[in-house]
């Protein structure tokens, strides 16, 4: 019987060797590593909510004030994640398809809101958009008002959240074959038929990855939030900054209840992402 | 259609890619255009084929001025060499696409696509990979899928950049005859863009050979092999030897041989140089011709080389003949063996071209 050599190594249980070894070491510091700053806070955070009891759990949880700031905080990063898809596209696609003055200092700009304090960001947004700072003079008289409402959620939400989808989609956008695009132009393609049937189903597993971690990010968001939001209950008040004020009232069953609620809701819906990425990907035969 | 470039040239900055190019493409050839990279071949195919505009010139379709026509209007099957496929798309809606965006009133009926489709698929012998999709296909396959996607929009003319360029060579001789085949049977218009000139001439009609952006020489595949018009035509197409022809007392040699007689030789004080193909290097007995030693022996099924150093000559540069199998097995030539060259067949140019 002939059997290949790969085969016969496997037979007699010997390993493949990489070129650098220390497999065992690494995956060990993962572990550890990973247990200490994830899974340990975690799973604190679980057993620390259940101290109450599951019925005072389920009162603190369903309270009113702290359903409306639920359903702010995830509403908002959401509405504030898709702006980014859009706007995040388009910013990409300028970037990597254009040449034009000062593009390096623009691509730079991206990464201000990575960069900047989140405090920093707030207060600047606040002025800019209260009713006597610069934009809000102007939207005032239209109706609009945003520092102190939900809008103004949005409006911090979407400025933190922005270079969280430039940045997956630059690496992705420069990849682009662009003769595929002129393949798409040669069968006599329109350019929107090109867009639409061509570059964006390339494009819409990195957008989903943009859209999942700049929601993510907005979900979590604090800093920029507290302050142009007004924090009014039932109205402009999100959930981080409920789960504070229930600690500055030493009540950390109730705190750590709402960082329960808001850890399982962030968790499914990035699993939900996650989920959706692998079909995609699966569907087209590249795994 | 016949395709036919006026003047076109087309610039990248300072460099000029293609130059006042002026070049007929009668209906139903195929056209190799040959060159190096960076000699303007592909620039030109992109031009016919509406990628690039030309700064200068006019490229006609039947006569028609198509210069500025919208990549989409030209009826153009284009092929890429990394085939370019729609990644997300099975084979069956790649080849189906240029028939899904046409217009409302162009397009056809699903069952009609179909059926199309299907007719495409069996005629690249894909048939049976309609639900693949292009990651799951060798290199091979996913160009044959490209041909069929290009010609669902029944091109008047296609357009070919270096397609087989990706492939390994048993794949690559493959698909040229079976392209061959394929235009004998359609009769479109083809061009197809190589820097292989072995690829030019075995599938071509017409080679047009192109050196820095201009025509070197334009014409059919033997034409152009056995009547190269410069030295620069005669090296790219295939191996030669090169040779100082030495003018003494008015007579012209190379090496020993008195070469004279060809009177192709202007006695004058500009160098030449000539030019032998390995084949054209007659091998035989030390006694007869320009004697020679042999450096290596080298044999490739029905071929056998020989390297060898002819005396007065460096022997770092060594000269390559060939010669049959069948001739090697008669004189069996050993490494070291003495022997004498004679030239069947060579050419002679001035020495800076």
């Amino acid at each position: 019987m002939k059997v290949n050599s790969s085969a016969a190594a496997a037979l007699m249980g010997r390993k493949t060797r990489g070129v650098l070894p220390g497999f065992g070491l690494t995956l060990g510091y993962t572990m550890v590593y990973l247990s200490l700053l994830v899974l340990i806070p975690i799973s604190a955070v679980f057993i620390r909510s259940s101290s109450g009891g599951w019925a005072h759990f389920w009162e603190v949880v369903t309270a009113p004030r702290v359903l409306a700031s639920l359903r702010l905080s995830f509403g908002a990063s959401l509405v504030a994640a898709s702006i980014n898809v859009v706007f995040g596209l388009i910013v990409s696609w300028v970037l990597v398809r254009y040449t034009f003055p000062f593009k390096r200092f623009i691509d730079g700009m991206v990464d201000l809101p990575f960069a900047l304090p989140t405090a920093v960001a707030g207060i600047a947004l606040t002025a800019l958009y209260a009713p006597n700072g610069w934009l809000g003079a102007w939207l005032k008289p239209l109706g609009i008002e945003v520092a102190f409402t939900p809008l103004g959620i949005v409006v911090a939400l979407t400025f933190i959240g922005m270079p969280f989808v430039v940045r997956t989609l630059q690496p992705v956008l420069e990849e682009l074959d662009r003769e595929v695009e002129q393949a798409a132009a040669s069968l006599g393609a329109s350019p929107l038929q090109a867009f639409c049937r061509v570059i964006f189903p390339a494009l819409w597993p990195a957008l989903l990855t943009g859209f999942a971690l700049a929601f993510a990010r907005a979900i979590g968001e604090y800093g920029s939030v507290i302050f142009i939001a007004g924090n009014m209950p039932m109205r402009s008040e999100i959930a981080p900054l409920l789960i504070v004020a229930k600690l500055e009232q030493y009540d950390y069953a109730g705190a750590t209840a709402i960082a329960v609620v808001m850890l399982v809701l962030s968790f499914a819906i990035m699993f939900g992402i996650n989920a959706l990425q692998n079909w995609a990907a699966s569907r087209h035969g590249e795994r | 259609m016949s395709i036919a470039l006026r003047g076109v040239t087309k610039q990248f900055g300072q460099y000029a890619a293609v130059e006042n190019i002026d070049l007929d493409v009668p209906t139903g050839a195929l056209m190799a255009l040959l060159g190096r990279s960076g000699s303007g071949k592909t620039t030109l195919l992109r031009i016919i084929g509406g990628l690039e505009t030309p700064d200068q010139g006019q490229v006609l379709f039947d006569g028609q001025d198509a210069t500025l026509w919208p990549i989409g209007d030209r009826k153009v099957g284009f092929v890429f060499q990394q085939y370019a496929l729609f990644r997300h798309m099975t084979v069956f809606e790649n080849v189906a696409f240029g028939l899904k965006v046409k217009r409302r009133g162009e397009r056809p009926s699903a069952p009609a696509i179909r059926t199309k489709v299907q007719e495409l698929l069996a005629l690249v012998q894909l048939s049976w990979a309609h639900d693949r999709y292009p990651a799951q296909l060798s290199g091979g396959q996913r160009q044959r899928v490209a041909l069929a996607r290009a010609m669902a929009i029944d091109p008047k003319v296609l357009l070919l950049d270096e397609p087989f360029g990706a492939l390994d060579s048993q794949v690559r001789h493959e698909l040229r005859r079976w392209l061959r085949r394929l235009h004998d049977e359609l009769h479109f218009t083809s061009i197809i863009v190589t820097h292989d000139q072995q690829e030019a001439i075995e599938v071509a009609d017409t080679v047009v050979l192109l050196n820095q952006g201009k025509i070197e020489q334009v014409g059919i595949p033997d034409e152009i092999y056995d009547l190269p018009r410069s030295a620069f035509v005669h090296r790219f197409l295939g191996q030669v030897n090169e040779l100082p022809v030495l003018l003494r007392d008015g007579r012209a040699y190379i090496g020993p041989i008195d070469i004279s007689a060809a009177a192709e030789v202007q006695t004058g004080s500009a160098r030449n140089i000539a030019l032998i193909r390995p084949h054209e290097i007659e091998v035989g007995q030390a006694s007869a011709g320009w004697p020679a030693t042999v450096l290596a022996v080298r044999v490739i099924g029905p071929i056998v080389r020989l390297d060898l150093c002819a005396d007065d000559r460096p022997i770092h540069e060594p000269l390559e003949a060939e010669i049959s199998r069948e001739r090697f097995e008669a004189e069996r030539f050993t490494i070291g063996q003495r022997v004498g060259m004679r030239f069947r067949r060579w050419q002679v140019y001035p020495a800076a071209a």
